[in-house]
């Protein structure tokens, strides 16, 4: 090591220099893709939130005034209000049956399980337009599959679509079947990823399956759980084309999501888009705060338990 | 003994249900296959038949001739759309990807933190304004409004940089003495190395652009290049209660995810998890 101390720093800048300039060209292209489609459109967001305008009128620029009249819109209102219910329905259904499946499948032997974890992860990667369309075809009211079974039990048909309860199933049922998949072997790989060890030395100690389902099992899905919880929350709160194709939001708005507004009022290029945008805004907050709720009490679970 | 044999029946029950879950997953894609080949007035017919009487192809003819919703050009352009997509938007994020874990540079942690927020952007929020940015580009009813917006990805950028952490430094040093520039590594030594998470990776790229249904269906109205979700829709409400052609067309529209799905199975289900649980 005999090199001069100034000779070896310069030589070092130089690359150092030198890859500095390559990280920045090929950082180029995704930072500038993210900046003009998803950087620059929340900003206009922002901006475009405080102008009354639409796709025929010029701006003007109204301050507060379009989440004023937002917040207190009946249908802005209704898809809000819808929206938590699925997310209070379909986040816990989903984890708790994803959950209980892959346990199941745990106990059964590798290959069974690997084939009908190929089986189940196959409606996964169907499209929702697709899976909207099959569903409406299974719950049609005059020759549907379900309301055939149910008179041939001499049960009355049921109108998914004229009745709120029923048009929300209709919406449930293809999106418990959208995410059962990817769900349960999420679920699987987390279940026989906790040491087995924990399940021996519990026995040792005398623990029932019960015990160690709620004491080892649980606590270890801790963090499968959070994902699932934020990612399908964050998720219902954007449903499109399940309402879209089942219900089209309805009856009475029954069914009228946040995006499903959006999008009307989107097509029907007369409605005020600084209203409807100061709506997104407050989606985005919305989704932040549950996200970060749900994730406050998971943690403070974990805590709890040391 | 006893004992034994309550587990086993308990485990033949497990096998049980688990096959019956399984088969109730399938059932809905297999009802709308059946009923493809269904006559109208047997599709919704009571009382119900599980197989078609006579098999018939007209639901396909009528799903393959319609000039109003081209569907055969519409899944040609979808294709081309999503494999383009597919190989632009590796590229591109992986190379950001390599450079965040791999370089040193003024700035790192903020662009980082630049291509990572970008993640928690719910698409509801930038919906309206991403349609003003196009717009004001001129995109509107061209083939690149299709593909650029999607491109880069801060969740493909953290997948990959994830990826690149775990790839022994030996190997880019010995590269480096040979005079191997950055770029070169990156083609060279990682992109090689990067097969299996490229797959998963490109499997779900390519099956985000198959379904999407909301971007094509404002962006494009010319139906020559329109994407294979929007017509399927335009499809369905064109032919109202004719199940039989509808789920014709649905068919046909799944192939080709179920294909590449049944071709990279193993990975994606491996892969599908990895991404999960990291």
């Amino acid at each position: 090591m005999n090199m001069k101390p100034s000779i070896k720093k310069l030589t070092y800048t130089k690359i150092q220099r030198n890859d500095m300039r390559v990280a920045y060209l090929m950082l180029l292209p995704a930072v500038a893709l993210l900046g003009i489609f998803v950087v620059t459109p929340l900003v206009m967001s922002v901006q475009r939130s405080f102008y009354d305008w639409n796709f025929y009128k010029d701006s003007v620029f109204v301050g507060l005034d379009n989440f004023r009249v937002i917040v207190v819109n009946k249908s802005f209102q209704r898809a809000v209000v819808n929206a938590l219910k699925f997310v209070a329905i379909l986040v816990p259904l989903q984890i708790v049956v994803q959950f209980a499946f892959a346990h199941l499948l745990c106990s059964l032997s590798k290959r069974f399980s690997n084939t009908v974890k190929t089986a189940i992860y196959i409606p996964g990667i169907i499209a929702g337009i697709i899976a909207g369309i099959i569903f409406m075809f299974i719950f049609e009211y005059k020759g549907g599959l379900v309301n055939q079974l149910l008179t041939s039990l001499g049960l009355d048909r049921i109108a998914f679509k004229n009745n709120g309860f029923w048009a929300m199933i209709s919406i449930i049922v293809p999106s418990v079947w959208l995410g059962f998949g990817g769900g349960t072997i999420l679920n699987y790989a987390g279940l026989i990823s906790v040491p087995g060890e924990y399940y021996e030395a519990a026995s040792i100690d005398g623990a029932g399956s019960v015990s160690k389902l709620l004491h080892i099992t649980l606590p270890q899905m801790k963090n499968i759980f959070v994902l699932q919880c934020i990612n399908m929350t964050t998720g219902t709160l954007q449903m499109l084309e399940l309402p879209m194709i089942m219900t089209s939001g309805g009856p009475r708005e029954s069914t009228l999501t946040p995006m499903l507004y959006m999008y009307n009022n989107f097509k029907n290029a007369g409605q005020s888009m600084g209203q409807t945008i100061a709506g997104a805004l407050l989606m985005m907050i919305l989704i932040a705060l549950l996200n970060s709720f749900i994730f406050k009490v998971i943690k403070s679970e974990k805590s709890i338990e040391g | 003994m006893k004992k034994n044999m309550g587990l086993r029946v308990r485990h033949g029950i497990g096998y049980a249900v688990a096959s019956i879950i399984a088969l109730i997953s399938l059932f809905p894609l297999a009802w709308m296959f059946l009923a493809s080949f269904k006559t109208k007035s047997e599709v919704l017919a009571t009382p119900l038949k599980l197989l078609p009487v006579n098999w018939i192809s007209t639901n396909y003819k009528a799903v393959f001739l319609s000039t109003q919703n081209p569907l055969l050009q519409a899944m040609t352009m979808t294709l081309l759309v999503a494999a383009l997509g597919v190989v632009l938007s590796l590229f591109i994020n992986m190379m950001a990807s390599y450079v965040f874990a791999r370089l040193e540079f003024y700035g790192k942690k903020l662009l980082w933190a630049y291509c990572i927020l970008t993640m928690y952007i719910p698409g509801l929020t930038i919906l309206i304004t991403s349609y003003l940015v196009v717009y004001e580009l001129s995109m509107i009813n061209t083939f690149w409004v299709l593909l650029i917006p999607g491109l880069a990805g801060g969740y493909n950028i953290f997948f990959f940089r994830q990826f690149f952490l775990n790839v022994p430094a030996s190997l880019e040093d010995a590269a480096r003495i040979d005079g191997c520039g950055r770029f070169r590594i990156f083609i060279k030594i990682f992109l090689p190395l990067s097969t299996t998470p490229m797959v998963v990776q490109g499997a779900g790229i390519f099956i985000g652009y198959w379904n999407s249904f909301l971007w094509p269906s404002m962006t494009v109205t010319d139906k020559s290049i329109q994407q294979i979700m929007p017509i399927i829709r335009s499809f369905q409400t064109d032919h109202g209660a004719e199940y039989g052609r509808i789920m014709a067309a649905t068919c046909v529209a799944v192939i080709p995810p179920i294909v590449l799905f049944m071709i990279f199975q193993k990975y994606i289900v491996k892969g599908f998890v990895l991404s999960g649980l990291k």
